[in-house]
């Protein structure tokens, strides 16, 4: 009799961690972790991925690591998309792309609209008005610099945005998904070519002391008018 | 004791499983059972057919009803005669599978900020020069490679990542139809919602039935003339007869009319259009202007100017029709859905993305005011 009860016990007990499974799996949905990732992050704040807006203050916020301090460069940034852009950028970043765009589109939509066109019309990038911030710790102390080396301010110049060609199969917005397979030298080529600089340079060196060593975590912040 | 150990062995099962990390939506490519392969077996005897004399059949699924002759194809280049049976040579075998945004579609009243399971064929009832996705609409069975899927692992791929909702689009679901239509009664089976984006030129009886396993429908208007429709090398008729269809068998149906300069962006055209969805769909079916950017055909045309777009939104409103977007135009206000009620902003986007949902029970959380679609 005492081991029936005991039995009668544990299979209540049973029952209840299998409901209480269950409604944790209820919880822990896709839902809750688009929530988390994406969507409302304080009074005027988005957070889009890894990507931090402020529509209040104007800012797009991300973090990244820096790669080279020193090398010459195409861009000063590279984030998560264009892989093979990382080996040309000073700083690479673990945020998406195509999150950054969206956050640049949700702050400006008439700059990344300007953008987009002047990219297919073969124009130079516009700035929009946009100005660059680094921050990064240095001996304890957090180090906060604007980006402005030899006139190199606009940050659609900087940053490499996207290409309106590219971006579909690059960045998985199509369903020819592109984003494993290496790109051919004639679409390299033509990607190279869109960005087309006011100061006619491809590249540039990143100036003495600018940024802090490889391996340095350092935030981003694109701030706008 | 038996008893006790099965049982706490199906916890520890089910904890285990519950506790695992969700995986994140992403790519298809490489997952068990969803491999690329060269040349998967695709063919299926299709169904909507008759056989006529000489060994010529003729599909009755979609409006062309293509007389074909032994060892062709039809329109479409995936359903072929072969030996007086029609069969379906895509059945299978899709050559796209991806994990999307459902706001993609677009749908923005169904399941706002979920993803979709999408899959789409080679080939194509249309004929787009505009056309977005060319590469795999008018590409033939042969030309590019396909994944091994049967309708059950397609269901199966969708659970185990999570994903509420199966979605056929990419090309035409209507020339994959028998794939289609099993994946559907089998999702409906095992709690997976279906939605499929189409440019609604099929039968009114095929339709009729695959309505019966479908949870949501956009339909691509491509415009609001005969002529705007040759641009796609089709007719109008068969479309608006679609919609109505879709609207009488209570499914939810948005549409979209992506807008194309000198082809369809007249406003005279927009008004009309606008109009007889209010008359006949009703003001509740959401519109959604989408952005041209020249691809494929029409590369000569320049990008739909905003203004273009705006005033679109404009006249759809003036007309009646209650919920209408603007897309292919990120960070635009109108990629928004606002409130018919109150006017406020109910669902808050950029591009695709969901930043905020202001929808609760079907209600506009300011004011109460219901708001039409699936919404859990």
């Amino acid at each position: 009799m005492k081991n029936r009860s005991l039995l009668f016990y544990l299979l209540i007990a049973l029952l209840a961690s299998l409901l209480a499974a269950r409604l944790f799996r209820r919880a822990s949905g896709p839902e809750g972790r688009d929530a988390a990732r994406f969507g409302k992050a304080g009074e005027e704040q988005y957070r889009l991925g890894e990507v931090l807006v402020d529509l209040e203050s104007g800012e797009a916020v991300f973090p990244a690591e820096v790669r080279a301090n020193a090398d010459e460069v195409r861009f000063l940034a590279n984030l998560r998309g264009y892989l093979w852009l990382d080996e040309e950028s000073a700083l690479v970043s673990p945020a998406r792309l195509l999150d950054l765009q969206q956050a640049l589109a949700l702050l400006d939509w008439e700059f990344w609209e300007e953008y987009r066109l002047s990219l297919l019309e073969g124009r130079p990038v516009p700035d929009g008005g946009f100005t660059l911030r680094l921050s990064w710790e240095e001996n304890g102390e957090i180090r906060d610099e604007a980006v402005g080396w030899s006139g190199r301010e606009n940050p659609a110049e900087l940053i490499f945005l996207g290409s309106p060609y590219f971006d579909e199969f690059v960045l998985g917005a199509s369903p020819a998904d592109c984003r494993a397979c290496p790109l051919f030298p004639l679409e390299k080529e033509a990607i190279d070519r869109l960005q087309s600089r006011s100061g006619l340079a491809s590249s540039f060196t990143v100036p003495e002391g600018a940024l802090p060593p490889p391996g340095t975590a350092v935030t981003v912040t694109i701030l706008g008018r | 004791m038996l008893l006790l150990a099965v049982g706490a062995g199906a916890a520890a099962v089910l904890i285990f499983s519950s506790f695992r990390p969700a995986a994140r939506p992403g790519r298809v490519t490489g997952l068990t059972g969803a491999t690329p392969e060269a040349g998967a077996e695709g063919a299926r005897e299709a169904m909507y057919y008759d056989k006529l004399e000489d060994g010529l059949v003729q599909c009755r699924l979609c409006f062309r009803e293509c007389a074909i002759p032994e060892g062709r194809s039809g329109y479409c280049r995936v359903r072929k005669n072969e030996d007086g049976r029609l069969v379906s040579l895509v059945y299978g075998a899709p050559s796209a599978v991806h994990i999307d945004p459902v706001e993609k579609e677009p749908q923005h009243h169904f399941l706002p900020g979920t993803d979709i399971l999408c899959l789409g064929t080679v080939g194509c009832n249309f004929k787009c020069r505009h056309c977005h996705n060319w590469h795999l609409s008018q590409s033939s069975p042969g030309d590019l490679r396909v994944y091994d899927l049967p309708p059950g692992k397609v269901v199966e791929l969708a659970r185990e990542r999570g994903v509420p909702t199966i979605s056929f689009t990419y090309n035409d679901p209507i020339v994959f139809y028998e794939y289609v239509y099993d994946i559907a009664r089998l999702a409906r089976e095992k709690g997976v919602r279906i939605l499929w984006h189409s440019n609604g030129a099929i039968n009114p009886a095929p339709l009729r039935e695959l309505l019966k396993y479908t949870d949501a429908v956009t339909i691509d208007l491509k415009g609001f003339s005969e002529r705007a429709y040759r641009n796609s090398d089709a007719e109008l008729k068969p479309v608006l007869r679609t919609l109505k269809i879709i609207r009488e068998e209570g499914v939810w149906l948005e549409i979209v009319n992506l807008v194309i300069p000198t082809i369809n962006d007249d406003p005279d055209e927009i008004r009309r259009m606008s109009r007889w969805i209010v008359e006949n769909l009703g003001p509740d079916v959401p519109l959604h202007f989408s952005r041209f950017f020249p691809n494929y055909r029409l590369t000569h045309l320049a990008p739909t100017p905003v203004s273009t777009l705006e005033k679109a939104y404009r006249i759809a409103r003036e007309e009646g029709v209650r919920y209408v977007t603007l897309g292919n135009l990120p960070g635009h206000e109108k990629n928004s859905t606002f409130c018919s009620g109150c006017g406020e902003r109910i669902i808050h986007r950029v591009h695709f993305q969901v930043l905020a949902n202001h929808i609760e029970a079907g209600g506009c959380n300011f004011c109460g005011h219901k708001i039409a679609g699936v919404w859990e």
